[in-house]
């Protein structure tokens, strides 16, 4: 498990745009800082450090070099307790030859913006827990500036200004890949949703207007979610594929969401987008709900089944009422998104109340063997702690805040978008 | 009244889930003074994103441990509340700065609404549980990786 090395510590931060200081505290604060004192003026800041040491300093300018004096100060000029709190200076810019004078200076790592807590918590852990030396020398008072030593390595001792640069500003994590799902049968039935062809109105060519090339984007990305559905349609019903099916319809819906609010607007020409792309929205919006009921309906039925077998045959071993709950919550989280659109067979509905009756029973016979075994023993049976009953939640219409975000919408189609 | 600010009516009943709603609009209205920054703005943008990560998460393991019987629900909710700071954040990294201005009221708005539709309603069962206590990032970077 990740940790911070700043939880429960103290911080300094030294930024004069007040936006930025805000900025940095509150970055701190997410990664587990107990104490931050953001200030403004670098000599206070010096002021504060001679009278108590802090965990760490962050400096923070839009222009990188302005941070230089400062470094240089916390280091030559205050007593060697101060004078040791590692330096984050963060910046808008910097080039390679800033980031080797203010390492020169002192500084423990150089970032620049944008800050995300992610970023900030690995340069944070990095300067908190490293062990480097701290050099007192008359040319130089601050951390060690060499890289460990590569046993391994037998060519030229040179610093690369570059790995600076980079182990500072690590790239952006992107996502990893979707988790592929088992498929066991594929389904046809939906429609055309494969869009990936421009859409040409009357047979003709058609220019798509940013808008509408924006809209057909949408689908095509919703079309191929709607694929990877298809194809978890009748996996395993583990964890791991549950999770990976919410997550995949969730951000299909919310797409759909989206794409269906703007279609329905005019474009800043006083025209919504031609007909070819409504269809398209309206075809995918179909194939949507019809796999996702599909998918819904297919793991309702196996664990009705399954639910079933156990309650004839009364053989029900411990934590099999957990298992079928947690199975028939992933069901539960299907029909939600789709209630979201109004569509939720009735049937499927009352099915989905059967199944967590049955699931109360099933923790009912549980419950009874726990009082049994107890029993066996010839001791007083122990209270039974009983899980409150689920209850089915009914569908919910859409939530009322998704009207606010017709103002997104409105920034987006102020902007010809 | 402004949207940005903390009122009691917002609490949940949990020092530790009311302190990451003032987190929230704390760290939205930073937007107010600092949209001429766009590199500000945009970390502010990606901490809001960072922030219904950790958060969300925090507040789904509280309800999934009080037995909470409209996660799903609640699940739901969050996922459109991360879909639309997700929908602002691509917008303005695209270069429609004009987004940015709304933001802060925009974003507090749906918090508010959120915090006082959903929210309230799990006051009652986190009151008996022990809530996460980790920092945000920590455990937006564990939403990230789960």
């Amino acid at each position: 498990m990740a940790t911070s090395a700043l939880t429960g510590k103290s911080a300094l931060i030294v930024a004069a745009d007040s936006g930025l200081r805000e900025l940095i505290a509150t970055t701190l604060s997410h990664v587990g800082a107990q104490h931050v004192w953001p200030l403004a003026d670098p000599g206070e800041a010096l002021d504060r450090l001679r009278e108590a040491p802090v965990d760490l300093v962050v400096s923070g300018d839009p222009n990188a070099e302005s941070a230089i004096p400062l470094v240089r100060s916390i280091r030559q000029d205050l007593p060697t307790a101060s004078a040791r709190v590692p330096v984050i200076c963060l910046s808008s810019q910097v080039s390679a030859e800033i980031i080797k004078t203010m390492l020169n200076v002192g500084a423990n790592a150089v970032m620049t913006l944008p800050v995300t807590t992610r970023r900030m918590m690995q340069q944070v852990n990095r300067v908190l827990r490293e062990e480097r030396p701290f050099i007192q020398k008359p040319e130089y008072r601050g951390p060690c500036r060499r890289y460990k030593a590569d046993p391994s390595y037998d060519g030229p001792q040179r610093r690369a200004i570059g790995a600076a640069v980079a182990a500072a500003n690590p790239p952006r994590q992107t996502p990893p890949p979707a988790k592929p799902v088992e498929t066991a049968e594929p389904f046809h039935d939906i429609g055309e949703v494969a869009l990936a062809r421009p859409v040409v109105e009357g047979g003709g060519e058609h220019h798509l207007s940013k808008r509408e090339a924006n809209l057909v984007a949408g689908v095509q990305t919703v079309a191929a979610t709607i694929q990877g559905l298809n194809a978890a349609l009748k996996s395993t019903d583990d964890a791991a594929t549950r999770k990976h099916v919410r997550q995949q319809m969730v951000e299909a819906a919310n797409r759909l969401i989206n794409l269906l609010a703007l279609a329905n607007k005019s474009g800043p020409d006083g025209q919504g987008p031609n007909a070819e792309v409504v269809r398209q929205i309206d075809t995918v919006k179909r194939a949507f709900f019809m796999v996702t009921a599909q998918i819904a309906r297919f793991r309702l039925e196996a664990i009705v089944a399954d639910m079933g077998r156990r309650l004839e045959s009364k053989e029900v071993v411990m934590g099999a009422g957990e298992y079928l709950a947690a199975r028939l919550f992933g069901v539960e989280e299907i029909l939600e998104v789709m209630s979201a659109g109004g569509n939720v067979p009735t049937d499927l509905e009352e099915m989905l109340d059967g199944a967590w009756d049955d699931i109360a029973r099933i923790r009912d016979l549980e419950n009874e063997r726990v009082v049994l075994l107890e029993l066996s023993k010839q001791e007083s049976p122990a209270p039974i702690k009983r899980r409150p009953v689920r209850t089915r939640v009914k569908p919910a219409e859409l939530p009322p805040a998704v009207g606010s975000q017709e103002n997104v919408l409105n920034q987006l189609d102020r902007k010809g978008l | 009244m402004d949207v940005l600010l903390w009122s009691d009516e917002m609490s949940v009943g949990n020092d530790i889930l009311d302190n990451d709603h003032k987190a929230f609009l704390s760290s939205v209205s930073l937007l107010r003074g600092s949209r001429e920054d766009r590199m500000i703005v945009l970390s502010v943008i990606m901490l809001l994103e960072e922030y219904v990560d950790g958060h969300f998460l925090r507040e789904e393991k509280a309800m999934k441990a009080a037995n909470y019987p409209h996660l799903a629900r609640h699940r739901l909710r969050h996922s459109w509340f991360r879909a639309r700071i997700k929908a602002v954040s691509e917008v303005y990294q695209q270069g429609n700065d004009a987004v940015a201005d709304e933001l802060p009221d925009l974003v507090a708005k749906w918090l508010r609404q959120h915090i006082i539709d959903e929210d309230k309603l799990y006051a009652h069962w986190v009151s008996r549980i022990t809530v996460d206590n980790r920092p945000l990032g920590l455990l937006a970077l564990e939403a990230e990786q789960s």
